[in-house]
């Protein structure tokens, strides 16, 4: 089996000067080969350590995920150049004596030092590629001892008289250590992202192609002890950042792999093997981050590794397993928030009701004005915080708030606007948004038999981004006194669901207008707006002799939110004040405001 | 699989290019949303490549694989097609290319045309040797493009399911068909297509990446204004859209102010050019506000810009995919007549 060049794509290659590409390329065509070979050890045939999947996965992990590969920056914050040489060469060689091609016996509990034996071998023997590739770039001794702690620390021995002083607790394995570059290297951080990569490499993209029938085989006599670990494999799809949370990695659930175990009954299995994953994943990265990352800047990133499902159907598996009755049931109630299937179609779309996990997520579900003291009908959440910031410094600092008078309805006036043909113009921006909006969708609403329909000209631009980034149909909805124009009204009495994208919703009385229309009601799952803009009433005492009694204005407000649907939006931070069209003193007859749904400056 | 059949030859052809990037929009699946570009030196991924092995088995016919932007590929991804020995050729193969086509497949037959290559397999070398090879490939991009149009154009009826004609106020005409360009979204794949071609156009007049990103795509309707956005995310160019540019609507100057900028180049994006009002308005707009609006590209066109009165106006600047009248049959348009 030849050696894939799809290495070379990744930062953690190409951060690296062209000599240092050289050489790690001169080592890789050296002794990536040697590690494609099955092992096979009593009962178990093992998951690969080949070079192709699990060295070309270590590599990908770190360069995505794992690290900030910015070279040559602020030490405190970026990898030195040298630093992450050693770990592509650490990655290459950690698990080179699980190879039969290697060694005659191998041995799983030690597999550790015995790579990292078999690694000093080879960078003391004269005769060596890895010998002439040291020299040629005048590393020293040092250098291969902080390879060897590294690569040692990636695994415990099992076999020691005292495990807990192995792996990343081992002696020889210090947070500086000297090197022939003009500082000191943090092995002990190197070693620290080497093992939470290996840990993380559980994902689909480990399997090869070519064994996998026969591995996963649990008749196999030669693999009755790992065809479990084999399966385990097939149940997540990809490892990825969360667009949640900055700090947090989502192991993302394997819809079809899943489903098909649930068609088999076997739910309940694959949902504690998952867990028991989850809970490997979570108590390595307590030990490393107590004994490493907090002591640097550099690893305070990852914080959390959480199972993320593509759809509600694997919600529960993101909990752990129930004592009793889990079955294959719906969603359980999550600790610190409540799940719920919001309006529409039973599970299809996630709201938190008020309260809900938001120190997890970083969300903050809240209920529209006038609300409050009610029962949740409607949940606003934000769907991405670390898109909202950089949209609500953008909408501050251009100054897109503008003051004013803008008349909604003909029942309330607006003070201010925010001109969001800016934000939809600012490419960086808008890919974001149409980024956050796209992912949300995808793994919380099922697309078969969706629309996704743009609301005015900026939800248009929007709408027709995410719609193009999913494959999904897209519609322009025409606003319904537009509807005369030559083109009529289009039909779509076809779509089992519809998903709106407008650029801002305040009352949500224009959706309301539109679903009334065009007869959507009972198809809208959600709504996704750049901007959830909470109305806050201003009021002005009833004058003497007014006609509407307290009751109905009182009633105007609770009406205040039109729209009775899941909302999504980027941000929520811009409040919107409106005034009763009859109490608007902006500019009056004696009928009220006259201005007629239009921008008065 | 995006893929086209031609009838006459007896042989089906896939835009890799164009499949390429449909399949990048695809790695949602992994819930990665990368951005999805237009490229015009494409590096095509193993997985790609897999499945369109796999997708090719089902076809009963000839394939052309057409490798146009294409300029390399993973290590060993073309080897399945050498394996499986489809009757495949390939038109378009730049030379880095072809030397990984080469590697992976072994010997390859080069046709007569130049670019051209194909398996050992005698149907496969007639189709590919025939003298009009490279004119049916247009060919069947040409009529693809006519397809999509066709199933937008539609006649209206009126309550009693009389077909009537429709009036389109802004162009003074009455015209017997809609073509709704809007509609084409219902069927992404196919609107996704036509974009590509107009960033292929776009590209051949821009093809520096600096050049184009010295310019602003522009737009007036909301269907231009989804294509322009559509477009600028593919081209990664820079798009402003003006509302409310007609003859109906007023021409608020103060607010364009800020869309249009003095000194700045324009690509004026459009779906469907009737007699060409919009433009026109648009054209004046910018030239008033100091802007320069030097080209333009839309789906489909009634008016014809390539005319000899049009030499010297803003219309020969323009291009489309396709007119609308070799596309529907029977498309008509009828002045109104002012009583």
């Amino acid at each position: 089996m030849g050696i894939e060049k799809r290495y070379q794509k990744l930062g953690c290659y190409r951060k690296l000067t062209p000599n240092y590409q050289d050489k790690l390329d001169r080592l890789i065509d050296a002794y990536a080969d040697d590690l494609d070979a099955p092992i096979h050890v009593g009962d178990s045939l093992f998951t690969p350590h080949d070079f192709n999947h699990h060295c070309y996965n270590l590599y990908r992990i770190i360069s995505e995920n794992l690290c900030d590969l910015d070279i040559g920056g602020d030490r405190t914050k970026t990898l030195s150049e040298f630093e992450l040489f050693l770990l592509d060469i650490a990655v290459l060689f950690h698990d080179c004596a699980m190879s039969s091609k290697v060694k005659l016996e191998v041995r799983r509990e030690v597999h550790s030092a015995d790579s990292a034996e078999r690694f000093l071998k080879l960078w003391r023997d004269s005769e060596s590629t890895l010998s002439k590739v040291r020299r040629e770039a005048n590393m020293s001794e040092n250098d291969a001892k902080i390879v060897a702690a590294v690569i040692r620390a990636h695994s415990d021995d099992k076999s020691a008289p005292s495990p807990e002083k192995t792996g990343i607790f081992d002696e020889g394995l210090s947070d500086a250590m000297p090197s022939s570059d003009a500082g000191p290297v943090r092995a002990k951080f190197l070693a620290g992202i080497l093992r939470l990569a290996d840990e993380l490499d559980i994902t689909s993209d480990r399997l090869g192609d070519t064994r996998l029938k026969e591995q996963l085989d649990p008749g196999n006599a030669d693999n009755r002890v790992s065809a479990r670990h084999w399966k385990n494999l097939t149940y997540f799809s990809a490892l990825r950042k969360s667009a949640e949370v900055e700090t947090q990695l989502d192991l993302v659930l394997d819809e079809d792999a899943i489903r098909e175990e649930i068609d088999k009954g076997n739910g309940d299995v694959v949902h504690a093997e998952i867990w028991k994953v989850k809970e490997k994943i979570d108590r390595e990265l307590e030990k490393i981050k107590k004994e490493i990352f907090q002591k640097n800047a550099l690893g305070r990133r990852i914080i959390r590794v959480e199972t993320t499902a593509v759809s509600t159907r694997q919600e529960r598996f993101k909990q752990p397993p129930q004592e009793e009755g889990a079955g294959d049931s719906p969603a359980p109630v999550r600790p610190g928030g409540d799940l719920d299937v919001p309006h529409g179609r039973g599970g299809t779309s996630l709201v938190k009701k008020s309260g809900g996990a938001k120190e997890e997520t970083g969300d903050a579900p809240r209920q529209p004005a006038g609300e409050s003291e009610k029962p949740a009908e409607v949940g606003v959440s934000v769907v991405s915080k670390r898109v909202q910031a950089p949209l609500d410094k953008f909408i501050v600092q251009q100054k897109l708030v503008e003051t004013g008078h803008f008349r909604k309805n003909g029942t309330w006036c607006a003070r201010d606007w925010i001109n969001m043909t800016r934000v939809v113009e600012e490419p960086e921006l808008l890919d974001n948004c149409v980024k956050a909006f796209a992912g949300h969708i995808y793994e919380n609403m099922d697309l078969d038999g969706t629309i996704i329909l743009g609301i005015d000209l900026n939800g248009t631009l929007l709408g027709v981004r995410v719609a193009a980034k999913l494959r999904c149909p897209f519609g322009l909805l025409v606003p319904p006194q537009e509807l005369s124009g030559p083109d009529g009204r289009v039909d779509f009495s076809r779509f089992q669901h519809v998903i709106y994208i407008t650029d801002v919703v305040v009352t949500g009385d224009m959706i309301a207008r539109v679903t009334e229309s065009y007869q959507l009601e009972e198809k809208v799952i959600g709504t996704y707006a750049l901007l959830y803009r909470r109305p806050v009433p201003h009021e002005v005492p009833p004058e003497k002799g007014d006609a509407r009694t307290a009751g109905a204005r009182e009633k105007e407000r609770e009406q205040l939110y039109q729209f009775k649907r899941p909302l999504y939006c980027i941000s929520d931070s811009f409040d919107c004040e409106l005034t009763r069209e009859a109490d608007c003193s902006w500019i009056k007859s004696e009928t009220g405001c006259i201005s007629r749904h239009k921008i008065v400056k | 699989m995006f893929v086209f059949k031609d009838s006459g030859q007896g042989m089906c052809l896939i835009p890799v290019a164009f499949d390429h990037m449909l399949f990048q929009f695809s790695k949602r699946a992994k819930g990665v949303f990368t951005p999805v570009r237009f490229e015009s030196e494409k590096c095509l991924e193993a997985g790609y490549l897999a499945g369109l092995c796999r997708e090719i088995e089902t076809l009963d016919c000839p394939v052309c694989l057409d490798m146009r932007y294409v300029s390399s590929a993973e290590a060993r991804s073309f080897e399945p097609f050498a394996r499986k020995q489809f009757p495949v050729f390939f038109c378009g193969v730049c030379p880095s290319l072809e030397e990984i086509l080469f590697q992976d497949m072994g010997e390859l037959e080069a046709c007569r045309h130049p670019k051209v290559f194909c398996v050992e397999n005698p149907l496969v070398k007639k189709i590919a040797d025939c003298p009009d090879f490279l004119e049916t490939v247009e060919g069947l991009y040409r009529e693809k493009i006519r397809d999509l149009l066709r199933s937008v154009t539609r006649p209206k009826k009126d309550a009693s399911g009389r077909i009537v004609e429709i009036k389109l106020e802004s162009s003074g005409v009455f015209v017997n068909r809609y073509v709704a360009l809007k509609d084409l979204f219902l069927q992404m794949d196919g609107a996704l297509f036509l974009l590509y071609e107009m960033a292929e156009r776009v590209y051949a007049k821009y093809p520096a990446a600096a050049d184009r990103e010295s310019k602003t795509l522009i737009s007036c309707s909301k269907t231009g204004a989804a294509y322009a956005s559509l477009l600028s995310m593919l081209l990664n160019m820079r798009a402003v859209y003006c509302k409310s540019v007609g003859p109906k609507f007023a021409l608020d100057t103060v607010r364009l102010k800020s869309e249009i900028q003095e000194g700045q180049d324009y690509i004026y994006v459009f779906d469907f050019l009737c007699m060409g009002t919009e433009a026109r308005i648009l054209h004046a707009l910018v030239n008033c506000l100091g802007g320069n609006l030097l080209y333009g590209i839309g789906a489909a066109n009634y008016l014809d810009i390539g005319a000899e009165e049009f030499r010297d106006s803003f219309f020969s600047k323009l291009e489309t995919l396709s007119d609308i009248q070799s596309a529907v049959d029977g498309y008509r348009v009828r002045p109104i007549v002012r009583e």
